[in-house]
């Protein structure tokens, strides 16, 4: 009697267990069939997320590792108004959150017609981290980098800029932005049901960019920048560039212009039109600096020597033109050397005329390199302009540096060839890219060594007492150079009053360490490039002696 | 009131097979000591039982807590990876206050603050090493 009791109750227990798990059983097939899809759907917006991962820009350095464009970590933070009840509310925390305008924000999060609106883009991580603590409904963050110049103005217009989403869109951003920008990465997030993050799938990890070094100095570019600040000042100019180049590799040192800005406030920028550089981007008539080409041409012919000697008159008829020289004088006699020291144009036209002619001019543009790119690794290089038609007095013009355009960067790389005993070496920026081989510089042979001595020589007597840049002697250093004053042309032409001055010189003369270019743009006062440029070149080429420690060349009385 | 042992009873409300081959004489004690050599193979039984099921218990916690290991270790992961992006961005904002702080300009403006000129490049001497000392 006790054994079946006990039985029956085994058998209910049984029953029971067997209900309890084929009603388990039920419920399960019922969620893992029936409801499947949706329960998924639902699981996987809840607890995954697909999200970005930002590629981090490469970082810029000079050419002794300071960044001079650095990318920093920030946040975007969006909206989806549709899910938001309080927008007023969400408004005022996010708003006070991040310190900006309740009144943009309230606005944004009102508009139920959108799904979508940015309510900070690039925001600073610690506030974006202290906004997400507050879990808004509806708000996304989603990781950014910024980009940062942290050295404000220091060459800024030679670096560019890269815009919000992290694109180089001027100067060496846009030309290295392939280097520069990476490849983005995705992954996707687990949370729990607190929202904290169980775990990050990664289906493609980011890639950064690469770095990039420059030959830039970022000590001798601020230098340069500001002494280019004091001569605008001082010569209530229009604008002022500066090229510092290290004639025996080709390295660009230094590419200053003035006006500036600072890099970090674009936008401001491009409304002044401050963006372009103008030592690539621009052309001018280079005037006086450009007597070198017909001087260096008939040396390297044979025609003349330093001590050929002209009789050069107060004034010369070519075609329908009158030369004079810059101070008037009757007629006299002039070595070679001393028409270069002086920089008569009518001596310069002579030797054009008598041993050159148009073809031999233009063999000589040609072999030093006007008319087409040096191949600088900067966007918009120009290639100048040289005379398409020649009329009768062009051959009176172009010897002088009239009526051809050039960029400094030409100009500076030619000069540089003068320095590197005739040898042009193609001027860069960009030292080397991270993980890549370095570009070798083109090279190219434009003037003999034994021509380029004597030419070398010529330039030393300009920075003399008899020469046209006394202002560009450096007490100690031996300085070669040339100075340079040509009226700018306007679209009817020359612009009565407008003058470009330059200096182009290259220390210590006896073996050149530097090259340094300096044009000052419609200076006010004075015009000439051996008063307004040359002490400028002084300035900058002083401070580069001393910061690279280049000992004197000449023993100081 | 002691619980019901449910399965200890039913294993001992079994029907005793009946002593075959055995002399009649000697059945009064034989039963008793079957009875307690089957208990024990009983007892025998229900232990190996339980052996088992605490074996398998073990088993299902271990795999409870290798599956909590492995998600604490995600948790863990995510941590170190939000930590390392912090630092990260920490890093590149120290980066470019130090850039900024090592600024020509900068450094030039607080040494002129400081009354210190820049030395010319004229009356700076070098040394020849290489000539020997001469």
């Amino acid at each position: 009697m006790k054994t079946r009791v006990v039985n029956s109750r085994l058998r209910l227990l049984l029953l029971i267990i067997i209900l309890t798990f084929a009603v388990l059983g039920a419920r399960t097939a019922w969620l893992q069939t029936v409801r499947a899809s949706s329960l998924a759907a639902m699981a996987q917006t809840q607890a995954k997320k697909s999200i970005v991962l930002p590629a981090g820009r490469g970082t810029i350095y000079d050419r002794l590792g300071n960044p001079l464009a650095i990318g920093e970590q920030a946040m975007d933070i969006d909206a989806d108004p549709l899910q938001i009840s309080h927008p007023r509310r969400e408004a005022r925390i996010a708003a006070k959150v991040l310190g900006i305008p309740f009144r943009r924000v309230c606005r944004q999060l009102s508009d139920r017609s959108r799904g979508f609106v940015y309510i900070e883009r690039k925001a600073p991580p610690d506030l974006a981290a202290g906004l997400e603590k507050r879990h808004l409904v509806g708000f996304t963050f989603a990781p950014d980098q910024k980009r940062v110049y942290p050295q404000g103005t220091v060459a800024a217009p030679a670096l560019g800029f890269a815009g919000t989403d992290n694109t180089g869109l001027s100067g060496l951003e846009l030309e290295l932005n392939k280097q520069l920008e990476g490849t983005p990465g995705t992954a996707t997030v687990v949370r729990d049901a607190l929202g904290q993050a169980v775990n990050t799938i990664q289906q493609r990890p980011a890639r950064n960019g690469r770095d990039v070094y420059l030959t830039l100095d970022s000590h001798i570019q601020a230098n340069a920048e500001q002494v280019l600040a004091q001569t605008v000042q001082q010569w209530h100019a229009k604008d002022a560039t500066a090229i510092v180049l290290d004639p025996h590799t080709g390295e660009v040192l230094a590419m200053a212009q003035e006006p500036g800005y600072n890099g970090n406030d674009y936008p401001a920028a491009t409304a002044h039109d401050l963006t372009v550089v103008h030592a690539v981007n621009d052309v001018f008539e280079p005037g006086s600096v450009f007597k070198v080409v017909t001087i260096g041409g008939a040396l390297s012919q044979h025609d003349v020597t330093p001590n050929t000697a002209f009789r050069v008159p107060g004034s010369l008829q070519v075609a329908d033109r009158v030369i004079h020289d810059a101070e008037p004088h009757g007629t006299e006699t002039l070595r070679v050397r001393q028409i270069l020291q002086r920089s008569s144009n009518i001596g310069t036209d002579m030797i054009a005329e008598r041993y050159l002619g148009e073809s031999g001019l233009k063999k000589w543009m040609a072999r030093f390199g006007f008319g087409r790119r040096t191949g600088l690794d900067f966007p918009g290089e120009s290639a100048g302009l040289l005379p398409s038609y020649w009329s009768g007095s062009t051959i009176g013009t172009v010897p002088i540096g009239q009526g051809v355009s050039v960029t400094a960067i030409q100009l500076a790389s030619v000069y540089g060839a003068i320095a590197n005993g005739g040898e042009w070496i193609q001027p860069h920026l960009v030292d080397h890219i991270v993980g890549k081989p370095p570009v070798r510089p083109r090279k190219r042979r434009i003037l003999e060594p034994h021509v380029d001595a004597q030419l070398r020589s010529m330039l030393r007597g300009v920075v003399s007492d008899q020469g046209t840049a006394e202002l560009a002697a450096i007490p100690g250093y031996a300085v070669a150079g040339k100075t340079g004053t040509a009226q700018k042309p306007g679209p009817h032409g020359y612009i009565p009053g407008a003058y470009v001055a330059t200096f182009v010189g290259m220390v210590p003369a006896s073996r050149p360490r530097l090259l340094v270019l300096v044009t000052i743009d419609e200076p006010h006062g004075q015009i000439y490039g051996g008063l307004v440029a040359a002490p400028a070149f002084e300035q900058i080429a002083s401070f580069d002696l001393q910061y690279l420690e280049v000992p004197p060349d000449l023993r100081l009385r | 009131m002691a619980a019901v042992d449910w399965f200890a009873h039913v294993e001992v409300a079994e029907p005793v097979p009946a002593p075959r081959r055995r002399p009649a004489r000697r059945s009064a004690q034989r039963p008793a000591r079957s009875v307690r050599s089957r208990r024990g193979l009983t007892q025998r039984r229900v232990r190996g039982h339980i052996v088992w099921m605490i074996l398998f218990a073990l088993l299902l916690a271990g795999v409870v807590a290798l599956n909590v290991a492995v998600l604490r270790a995600h948790v863990a992961v995510s941590r170190l990876d939000d930590e390392r992006a912090r630092l990260e961005a920490r890093n590149q904002a120290l980066a470019s206050e130090l850039s900024a702080a090592n600024s020509a300009p900068r450094i030039e403006a607080a040494a002129r603050r400081l009354g210190l000129i820049q030395a010319s490049a004229g009356n700076t001497s070098y040394l020849d090493l290489t000539a020997g000392g001469r």
